[in-house]
């Protein structure tokens, strides 16, 4: 989904577009509108956190300016903004996944996938996360979490699809 | 502290103004062992170059200078039979002058005096007062008006014809093998700036394929936050320039000191014998433009060898 690979046959729709045929420019396009949270973070240790955070503004090529005040603000509301400088190595589990989730998000993606994104928080931080991408939701952006915690997606008034020895069912969200 | 996450980021919708010239590096390519040698490697090829391109410039204009000198002159000799007293060869010498006088394009015809033939052959024949009993040659040195024209033929025709045993020599023989060996030494040392430029160009193919194994894992997560192939050869051309910049200045620093150090120690040896370090002032120009182009170079290089090798990936 987040185009990490170039579908070999069949079709593969993205923001209405066939993305086996699109230009190679076109699906660099495409990626910008896609924020992933990895579960892995997949962070660049070799940047700070303020670097990895502002690389997607900066592939869209924002000025100085606007990454510095984007950057810090969402840094600010995730926590850490004490660790502008800091390299992700040195950040424990959660907050290297806070800086992912930054990244993920500062370039206000239309489709943001998150794959174990509460997975190295605790359950209080994890609630709060959900509750962020619900309002990236109400905002206009489709998320798509995977996870194996069941309750706590549970508690979200959202439609789920469950993959189960290899099946997938549609389980739509009924008040 | 997480309870201040927000949506306020998300929401924002300030448009995001381009940059087209803000220089920043995601890659840290200077970790790369093969990159960092790259200024070592780009200096070395910009002194070896700079040197043989000075060679070729000096030899070229070694050819022309001879070329030129040669052409303002011809030369008359006058063979000595045994029989022939010394007054009548003197007099076949002052006929031959009058003669070379009269042709239309000679500007000045002088007798080289016979102690000067014979310090000519010296090295040859040696230095006794044997040589004072040989039959030498006398021989007339003929300038030419510089803006004169003469016909050769003619000349020689002439002077075949009215005085015996004398000879023209236009050197022509004896230059067009000059030119053609100097033509030669141009060609060789063009051949050996184009090894050097392939050797560099190489060399930058391997340091930059370097890199982008070295940095795989970075180039990929680059490309999937939606980084255009051009952002990443961006990201190596501009580290290729800077270094080949770098590595160029102080290659063509050192070739340029080098050669003004010759140039300094030929001024102190016979100018006759060394000719050769006689650089014109366009010379120095010429020279400074080696380490622009080789940086050029290693830039275009990393830049094609980086779009390439991205069009395979992903």
């Amino acid at each position: 989904m987040y185009l990490a690979h170039r579908p070999s046959r069949g079709v593969v729709k993205l923001f209405d577009r066939d993305v086996t045929t699109i230009q190679r420019k076109a699906r660099s396009e495409m990626r910008r509108k896609i924020g992933v949270i990895y579960q892995d973070f997949r962070l660049l240790d070799h940047l700070s956190v303020f670097d990895n955070v502002a690389l997607p503004l900066r592939i869209a090529g924002a000025g100085k300016n606007q990454i510095r005040t984007h950057v810090s603000e969402l840094l600010s509301w995730v926590g850490l903004d004490d660790c502008l400088d800091a390299s992700p190595s040195t950040l424990s589990g959660g907050e290297q996944q806070r800086v992912a989730i930054a990244r993920a998000v500062i370039g206000r993606p239309s489709l943001l996938l998150a794959d174990e994104p509460t997975g190295n928080v605790d359950d209080a931080i994890a609630v709060l996360l959900l509750y962020l991408f619900e309002e990236l939701n109400r905002t206009g952006t489709t998320v798509v979490i995977a996870t194996h915690n069941e309750a706590l997606v549970g508690r979200f008034k959202h439609d789920q699809l469950h993959l189960d020895q290899g099946g997938i069912e549609f389980r739509p969200y009924s008040a | 502290m997480i309870n201040s996450i927000s949506t306020r980021a998300a929401s924002n919708s300030a448009p995001i103004a381009p940059n087209m010239f803000r220089v920043h590096r995601d890659l840290p390519l200077m970790r790369d062992p093969a990159i960092r040698i790259l200024p070592w490697i780009v200096g070395l090829m910009v002194y070896l170059a700079t040197m043989t391109l000075a060679g070729a410039l000096l030899v070229s204009g070694l050819a022309t200078q001879w070329s030129a000198g040669l052409t303002g002159t011809l030369t008359i000799y006058i063979a000595a039979t045994e029989d022939q007293t010394s007054h009548a060869l003197e007099t076949e010498v002052e006929n031959a002058i009058r003669l070379a006088l009269k042709t239309p394009g000679v500007a000045t015809a002088r007798a080289m005096p016979p102690d000067a033939v014979a310090a000519l052959l010296a090295p040859w024949l040696g230095a006794d007062a044997a040589i004072a009993e040989l039959p030498l040659p006398r021989i007339v040195d003929v300038r030419l008006a510089e803006d004169g024209e003469i016909d050769i033929a003619d000349f020689r025709r002439r002077l075949e014809a009215d005085i015996p045993g004398a000879g023209l020599d236009d050197h022509q023989l004896w230059r067009d093998r000059l030119v053609t060996f100097l033509r030669a030494i141009e060609a060789i040392a063009g051949v050996m700036v184009a090894l050097i430029g392939v050797t560099t160009l190489t060399m930058v193919v391997f340091a930059t394929r370097s890199g982008l194994a070295v940095h795989g894992d970075t180039i990929e997560i680059l490309h999937l936050i939606g980084a255009h192939d051009e952002y990443i050869a961006g990201q190596f051309q501009s580290q290729a320039l800077w270094l080949g910049l770098k590595g160029g200045a102080a290659g063509s620093a050192t070739g340029i000191g080098s050669l003004l150090g010759l140039a300094f120690a030929a001024t102190n040896l016979d100018s006759g014998l060394f000719p050769l370090f006689l650089f014109q002032p366009w010379h120095w120009p010429v020279l400074a433009t080696v380490p622009l182009i080789a940086a050029f170079i290693v830039r275009q290089t990393a830049r094609r060898t980086v779009l390439r090798a991205l069009d395979r990936m992903l």
